[in-house]
């Protein structure tokens, strides 16, 4: 752990033991201010794998377990890939206004914490809510909650699907809550744009540190839920520039991606499914994915259970043997320990099946242990 | 089987039943007595998750929790259909990514029943058996 992270752990407890007795969690509408907060202790190691030469940097055998934070494990025990801290506070201006903020720090990124969200959020009516400023780009079910480990069943949600280089956006949404005909609908519309110097999943492909831009970003959802189901649909457009600090060189300039996902999760009393699609076309400058995740477990009293099986796939008629491909399962038990922090264990097994021009990270098997709180 | 052994097997039966039903709380919706929307069990759990902000017929709700307890247990699992901790991690989900706010809570029956009396579009939840002027309380 360093030193840095440290300090961002540090802040975040001390944000937690203030936040605490005043019940910041369950704070009612009436209080102007309130602090909360989450924190997610994460250890994994690889268990074995393909590869034995370095990944770029990476000692191997390895494997991916953030795409879009670049975290990596290797052969050896690590804590700092996934570890994070963060920390909310909303103040509310009127009833109808608020403005918040959530900074989060992560071991991977050595510690400077970041700004994920700071936003000012408007109430127009019972139905509409407008916010501006900086969000987290939802870009799948789990994208905006991924950092919150305590709301979902596994240690991290499934790679294969999670990961692309751009997690935030700055910008405008709407978000529509209603009753149709029994069903809840909760629909957002976003325009934005998003500018990542030092990209850090790019640090993943690339020697150089690369500079990302999604620009022109539009986008929008819709989340159906009735009863035992819910069900998402989005879509997604912007364009991508990739700049190398190092030279200069553009990949791409300006290229056009659309990004399409479908998402269903049922309840039934102790089971639940967990499912998403996702599209990711970006045939305008070089290549379309596609990937799935299925899973499915059970709740048995403070113990779940859960399998999930992913599968990446890219298409690229430039470079056909340059393709990503993967498959991947994970078993995972999550115990509830106490009202509010939850210890997980994960077994990962990822079977690249990537194309052979692409020297990629190869099969591995990874071990990870979680402990994951709010507060 | 003797008959006075079933007897005292159907005895037994109707005391570990009664028991049990008596350790389980039984949650009533309760809403301003103004108030005389049809309401069942679905439509208030949407109410108290805040994925509406309006009973049915389109009127505002403001809906309160009751702090932890039996009642609130009960009415998690039979009204919400979720247990403690996956009603901890709907909340996380909503509060961190800027979705819906999480209902007030105030503490005890006399507490919900006195807001939901003083509020047009108040909507708690009390023990069965709970009451007072100026509330209607659903039967579910």
């Amino acid at each position: 752990m360093t030193p840095a992270f440290l300090r961002t752990a540090l802040a975040g407890a001390a944000a937690a033991c203030l936040a605490v007795p005043a019940g910041a969690f369950t704070l009612g509408d009436n209080d102007a201010l309130t602090l909360s907060g989450f924190a997610s202790a994460v250890a994994g190691k690889v268990l074995s794998g393909q590869r034995q030469e370095n990944y770029y940097r990476y000692p191997c055998p390895c494997f991916i377990a953030d795409y879009g934070h670049g975290a990596l494990y290797g052969p050896t025990w690590q804590v700092k890939q996934e570890s994070k801290v963060g920390v909310q506070g909303t103040y509310a201006i009127t009833p109808k206004l608020s403005a918040t903020a959530q900074v989060v720090g992560r071991g991977v990124d050595g510690v400077k914490t970041r700004l994920e969200w700071a936003y000012l959020s408007y109430d127009v009516n019972d139905s509409w809510t407008v916010q501006l400023g900086r969000k987290r780009l939802p870009i799948y079910y789990y994208s905006d909650f991924q950092d919150v480990g305590y709301a979902y069943t596994w240690v991290r949600p499934p790679t294969d699907i999670y990961g692309w280089e751009i997690v935030n956006y700055n910008g405008i949404n709407a978000t529509y809550r209603a009753d149709w005909a029994g069903w809840a609908v909760k629909s957002n519309v976003f325009f934005g744009r998003e500018d990542s110097r030092g990209n850090l999943m790019q640090r993943l492909y690339y020697d150089d540190p690369q500079n990302v831009t999604w620009r022109k970003l539009f986008g929008g959802d819709l989340v159906l839920t009735r009863g035992i189901l819910t069900t998402r649909a989005t879509y997604i457009q912007n364009k991508v520039d990739q700049i190398s600090q190092v030279d200069g060189t553009h990949d791409p300039e300006g290229g056009k991606q659309r990004i399409y996902g479908l998402a269903a999760n049922m309840d039934i009393d102790r089971w639940f499914v967990r499912s998403e699609y996702s599209v990711f076309d970006r045939s305008a400058y070089s290549y379309r994915s596609r990937a799935y995740m299925v899973g499915a477990g059970g709740r048995f009293g403070d113990f779940t259970p859960m399998l999930t099986h992913t599968r990446y796939r890219e298409r690229n008629r430039f470079t056909p043997d340059a393709i990503q491909h993967d498959r991947g399962w994970s078993a995972t038990l999550r115990y509830e320990l106490g009202a509010s922090s939850a210890l997980k264990v994960q077994w990962d097994h990822f079977k690249d099946l990537s194309g052979t021009d692409l020297s990629y990270v190869g099969t591995s098997k990874l071990l990870s242990v979680a402990l994951d709180t709010v507060f | 089987m003797s008959t006075t052994r079933d007897g005292r097997l159907a005895l037994v039966f109707a005391l570990a039943c009664g028991a049990a039903g008596a350790a389980l709380a039984e949650p009533v919706l309760v809403v301003n007595a103004a108030n005389a929307v049809p309401l069942d069990d679905e439509a208030a759990a949407k109410i108290f998750l805040r994925q509406v902000k309006t009973f049915p017929d389109g009127s505002p709700a403001s809906p309160v929790n009751q702090k932890e307890g039996s009642t609130t247990e009960a009415f998690r699992s039979q009204v919400l259909k979720k247990n403690a901790a996956q009603f901890k991690a709907y909340w996380a989900q909503q509060v961190f990514t800027g979705g819906a706010k999480p209902p007030p809570e105030v503490d005890g029956d006399d507490a919900v029943l006195k807001f939901v009396a003083e509020t047009p579009g108040g909507i708690g939840y009390v023990d069965s058996g709970k009451t007072r002027a100026g509330v209607r309380l659903i039967k579910r």
